[in-house]
């Protein structure tokens, strides 16, 4: 058995805003095994997305993380995330778990180039490895010096001094053209053709699906353990929607990453996910692998999910009422309210996530 | 489009502007009898009897595009029009004060444009905390004085009672110094503060900076508040951005985050007012100027408006609009530097 | 019955706006700055309203008109608070040629207003008319519009002004009224293009389009949608403004281009005490009342209408309402 590479335990967030208190995650219990694509589906507002954010422990402000635990396995180390410094996370965040976000134009920065926003990354994660790169080329004395200086001390004071004088500091570019042919080799991989031209271009002059591409690229650049996916085909053209996913399939197959897969859309999920979790209001309702889930889908919400998939020659179902507000979240079960099958306990006590088979979990108390 | 193709078509928008504005100031001028235009070439009292020939003299009485394009030429070439009351002709007149002014300028743009974006992006991101607040007060208290006003109660407090910043921009034995043409004082750039140092006097050069002192401290309170609050909110705006966001899971510091993204979009909107902010300081500043009897081209402007000296207001008027549109094409070309995005247009 | 149903209908159909209402009604009193700014400038209003009675007119030296300042003597020096000059007791002294600092400061208040409101109201009026016609038209007007504020808004305004009243004068018309005149001119085009941001934004909205395929005429559709909604960034810009030209009209009046001679003015009465900022050698502070008193009035005037515009900003602007 494989083990769990994340492992989400009780997991309480709140957002304190003008109108009130959002409990916007509610005691989340999620596992993720190593080398799997987990699929996250629910209705916009359920908390996907900021269960994803969690995990990196980057959820804006007014939101607070308030319980629980998030277990990583670092190296065959278990730590959670949540009682570790910034220093710790900043590490962990780009080079063992990593994020491709649901926007793509949005997430990179409009005002620097996709070399710049690619070369960042190495910059932050691999410096280390990139120097002594350039410390086997020809340098001139003053270049050779300099970079044994980063390597050993690359705090110094002299250091920053003379990285901000204007011609001096042209040894900088000897790094820059280092990591620039790493950068190349990575946007080939994201099945870019001609990467020489893009990586010079600015991000409103991509398309959507280059776009994301390139966002693929930054969160794969350091091969990450896990990576996040956030609705990643969501803002895309159909067409390109096919093509981003087919690329997502084949670099999983490539680097071995484990992907949480947060999407709305229960097709991708068939597609591309070996397990799912259903999320509905704040809470994970409902855990099994893809097969079982749409062959025997057990809790309510997920059944009726199902059902309101239109299909030709079949009536349209939707499920009744709206999802509510999370500020004064219903008593006991959060789908009680639409909920066809609900019973007077259901009202008082929430469930807790029980594992029905290996396979399948719920959180109901039907079961 | 590239870069060059826009400053191109932004180079070519200028001279219709710049043709807008000497038309608007001949617009107003055409406002006045012909005598009283006629009076504005008067070097001489006698002439004041025979206006006929002054009419006749500059073609006043002529159709207006002619007269128009006489003006143009009198303005920018032969730098005829007008006389002023000390029968100067205006545009020497004005070019004589203009160190003082630009002298005053320079030490307070920087001031203001540092102050200015450094409490801004605190303030930002210290949002709703004791800095943002007192920032905030600064910046409302300088809105509020009457700049005039402020500088007199400085006046009051640091030359009348304490005796520290006098007004005016050096001392009066320093004054018989450089105001008499047969002392060796040569000027060389006309700011007291570097030709001080070119004359071998630095003690003149610092008796420069303590007069100026009281001038930079009434423009900068004045003029920060507005780059504060621009930095202030273009940098929250930035900040909640999804790109920031992105660079934080990219396992970027902080301070990485706030210097090398967000600043990078929030300086934007502040490169464009502090451009025009500096336009502004160098054209003069009126009141300022008065208060402290710097005899900069604001001041020259102020009393000229109280006489009034049509012709000095007319041409002042004139160039401040110049020195703006030329602040704003170069803010502009900067703007599409800084934000690649622009250029698409 | 009908009535009643009816009016049940148009109360459910105001729910929304009455619970917007109610929301800003919170905003305002969680702003303790906006609650000041409006203290600040009611204060004001007061005072104004009041002059009559607190600052009665009626010295003869004011030649029946109540805007001028009474000049209790002749003499150049001003009087300390408290002093009494030929019989008139002056509470806050007198400044040079003995003009009644008191009488000015509080007529001064009614001064105020009515250079703001007689500036900003036409200013406003012009740039919202201008302004909303060439955003909803677009085209050559619109270009016309741009052009043309684009040369105005490309002087420093002061400046502009100067030249305005400089020419403005010397045809006949009263300075104060030239100076006024001045800042309408030069303030309407920074009107005119936030309306018309504003009315090109919103006549692409759907509802716009709604509107008119129903058959709403141009007029009735710029009254009723464009200008309902676009009117939040005017309101913030105007309060923001009354302070501003205060300022100006009294810089300029400081400058001996605005008010006239005794005119009771805020300005007036600190270009009155320049001659005696520096005290006396022996001491430097001894007419401190002279434009310390007046400054405070305008200062507090124009701090209460930032105030108010800036908490207007935090409270209207629809984006930032919800933070």
């Amino acid at each position: 058995m494989s083990k769990n590479l994340l492992t989400i335990e009780d997991l309480i967030l709140r957002f304190y805003t003008y109108e009130g208190i959002v409990e916007a995650l509610d005691k989340v219990n999620l596992k993720i095994k190593d080398g799997e694509t987990l699929g996250v589906v629910g209705e916009t507002g359920c908390g996907k997305t900021v269960t994803g954010l969690s995990t990196l422990v980057l959820v804006p402000p007014p939101g607070k993380i308030e319980g629980g635990h998030i277990l990583f396995d670092k190296k065959g180390k278990t730590v959670d995330l949540l009682s570790q410094d910034e220093a710790f996370l900043r590490d962990i965040r780009g080079e063992d778990i990593s994020m491709v976000f649901q926007d793509p134009r949005s997430a990179l920065n409009p005002v620097y180039t996709v070399r710049e926003q690619i070369s960042e990354v190495f910059l932050h994660h691999r410096r280390r490895e990139f120097i002594e790169q350039v410390l086997k080329r020809p340098l001139t004395g003053f270049e050779r010096k300099i970079y044994e200086k980063m390597l050993e001390n690359p705090e110094s004071f002299t250091l920053k001094v003379i990285s901000k004088i204007p011609i001096i500091n042209r040894y900088k570019r000897k790094l820059k053209d280092e990591i620039s042919s790493e950068v190349i080799r990575v946007l080939k991989e994201m099945q870019i053709s001609d990467p020489e031209r893009v990586v010079d271009m600015y991000p409103h002059e991509l398309s959507g699906g280059m776009a994301q591409r390139v966002v693929i690229a930054i969160a794969l650049a350091c091969n990450p353990k896990l990576l996040i996916a956030d609705e990643p085909t969501t803002n895309l053209d159909v067409t390109i929607q096919l093509q981003i996913l087919n690329l997502i399939r084949e670099l999983k197959r490539k680097f071995g990453s484990t992907i949480e897969y947060i999407t709305h859309d229960l097709g991708v999920v068939a597609e591309m996910c070996d397990r799912v979790a259903v999320m509905y209001a704040g809470n994970i309702v409902e855990v099994a692998d893809v097969m079982e889930l749409f062959k025997n889908p057990l809790h309510p919400y997920t059944k009726a999910l199902l059902e309101s998939i239109p299909r030709p020659g079949k009536e349209f179902k939707s499920i009744e009422g709206t999802v509510p507000s999370l500020i004064n979240p219903p008593k006991g079960c959060r789908f009680h309210e639409r909920c066809p099958y609900a019973m007077e306990i259901c009202t008082k006590e929430k469930p807790v996530l029980k594992e029905i088979t290996k396979k399948h979990s719920i959180q109901c108390h039907l079961y | 489009m590239g870069l060059k193709t826009y400053i191109i078509r932004r180079l070519l928008l200028l001279i219709p502007t710049l043709i807008g504005i000497t038309l608007l100031i001949f617009a107003i001028m055409q406002f006045l009898p012909v005598n009283i235009r006629a009076m504005m070439y008067i070097t001489d009292i006698k002439e004041l009897d025979d206006l006929p020939k002054l009419i006749e003299e500059h073609g006043l009485a002529q159709p207006v595009y002619i007269q128009y394009f006489r003006w143009l030429k009198e303005v920018f070439v032969d730098h005829t029009f007008g006389v002023d009351r000390y029968n100067q002709p205006v545009f020497e007149a004005i070019m004589a004060r203009l160190p003082a002014s630009v002298e005053l300028a320079i030490f307070s743009i920087p001031f203001i444009i540092f102050i200015g974006i450094v409490f801004g992006t605190t303030a930002a991101v210290h949002k709703d905390k004791a800095f943002d607040h007192t920032t905030r007060l600064l910046a409302i208290m300088g809105t509020s004085l009457p700049s005039f006003w402020l500088g007199i109660v400085l006046l009051s407090i640091f030359f009348a009672g304490l005796g520290w910043f006098p007004p005016q921009r050096w001392g009066s034995n320093v004054n018989l110094y450089v105001s008499n043409p047969s002392s060796s004082w040569k000027w060389y750039t006309h700011f007291i503060t570097i030709d001080g140092l070119l004359n071998g006097r630095p003690d003149i050069t610092l008796d420069g900076l303590r007069h100026l002192v009281l001038p930079v401290i009434v423009l900068t309170l004045l003029n920060i508040a507005l780059i504060m609050r621009v930095m202030r909110s273009s940098m929250l705006e930035a900040l909640s951005k999804d790109y920031i966001t992105a660079a934080k899971a990219k396992g970027l510091t902080k301070k990485e985050v706030i210097n090398k993204h967000a600043r990078k979009n929030a300086l934007i909107p502040v490169v464009t007012l502090s451009g025009l902010l500096a336009a502004g300081l160098l054209t003069g500043v009126v009141i300022t100027e008065t208060v402290f009897d710097l005899k900069g081209v604001g001041a020259y402007a102020a009393e000229s408006a109280a006489v009034p000296d049509i012709p000095v207001i007319l041409t002042y008027a004139l160039l401040s609009g110049f020195v703006f549109v030329m602040a704003n094409l170069i803010v502009d070309l900067l703007y599409a530097y800084l934000d690649p995005r622009i250029r698409l247009d | 019955m009908d009535i009643k149903s009816k009016l049940h209908e148009f109360r459910l159909g105001m729910q929304p706006s009455i619970d917007e209402l109610k929301f800003t009604a919170t905003r305002i009193k969680s702003s303790p700055l906006s609650i000041v700014g409006a203290a600040i400038v009611i204060f004001f209003i007061i005072l104004a309203l009041a002059a009559s009675w607190i600052a009665p007119p009626g010295h003869p030296s004011q030649g029946g008109n109540p805007y001028m300042m009474p000049k209790f003597g002749i003499l150049a020096t001003p009087q300390p608070p408290g002093s009494t000059v030929k019989g008139n007791y002056a509470q806050f002294g007198t400044t040079a040629w003995q003009y009644d600092i008191y009488y000015g400061c509080i007529w001064g208040s009614r001064s105020a207003f009515r250079v703001g409101i007689l500036v900003v109201i036409p200013s406003l009026l012009i740039g919202l008319a201008l302004g909303t016609l060439a955003g909803y038209y677009g085209g050559y007007l619109d270009e016309l519009l741009m052009r043309f504020t684009d040369i105005i808004i490309a002087f420093p305004s002061l400046i502009l002004c100067m030249a305005f009243i400089v020419v403005l004068v010397p045809i006949g018309i009263e300075r104060l009224d030239a100076v006024m005149l001045a800042f309408v001119i030069v303030g309407w085009p920074s009107y005119a293009r936030i309306i018309r941001g504003e009315a090109l934004r919103i006549k692409n909205e759907d509802y716009i389009e709604a509107a008119k395929s129903i058959g709403c005429s141009d007029f009735r559709v710029m009254l009723k949608h464009i200008l309902p909604n676009s009117i939040y960034p005017v309101v913030i810009m105007a309060s923001l403004d009354i302070g501003t030209i205060v300022l100006g009209v009294a810089a300029l009046t400081f400058l001996g281009l605005g008010a006239p001679e005794g005119w009771a003015d805020w300005g007036q009465l600190i270009a009155y005490s320049r001659n005696f900022i520096y005290g006396k050698p022996t001491d430097p502070y001894c007419y401190w009342y002279t434009f310390i008193i007046p400054g405070l009035f305008i200062s507090f005037f124009t701090l209460g209408w930032n105030l108010l515009g800036d908490a207007f900003r935090d409270i209207l602007d629809p984006t930032i309402r919800r933070k």
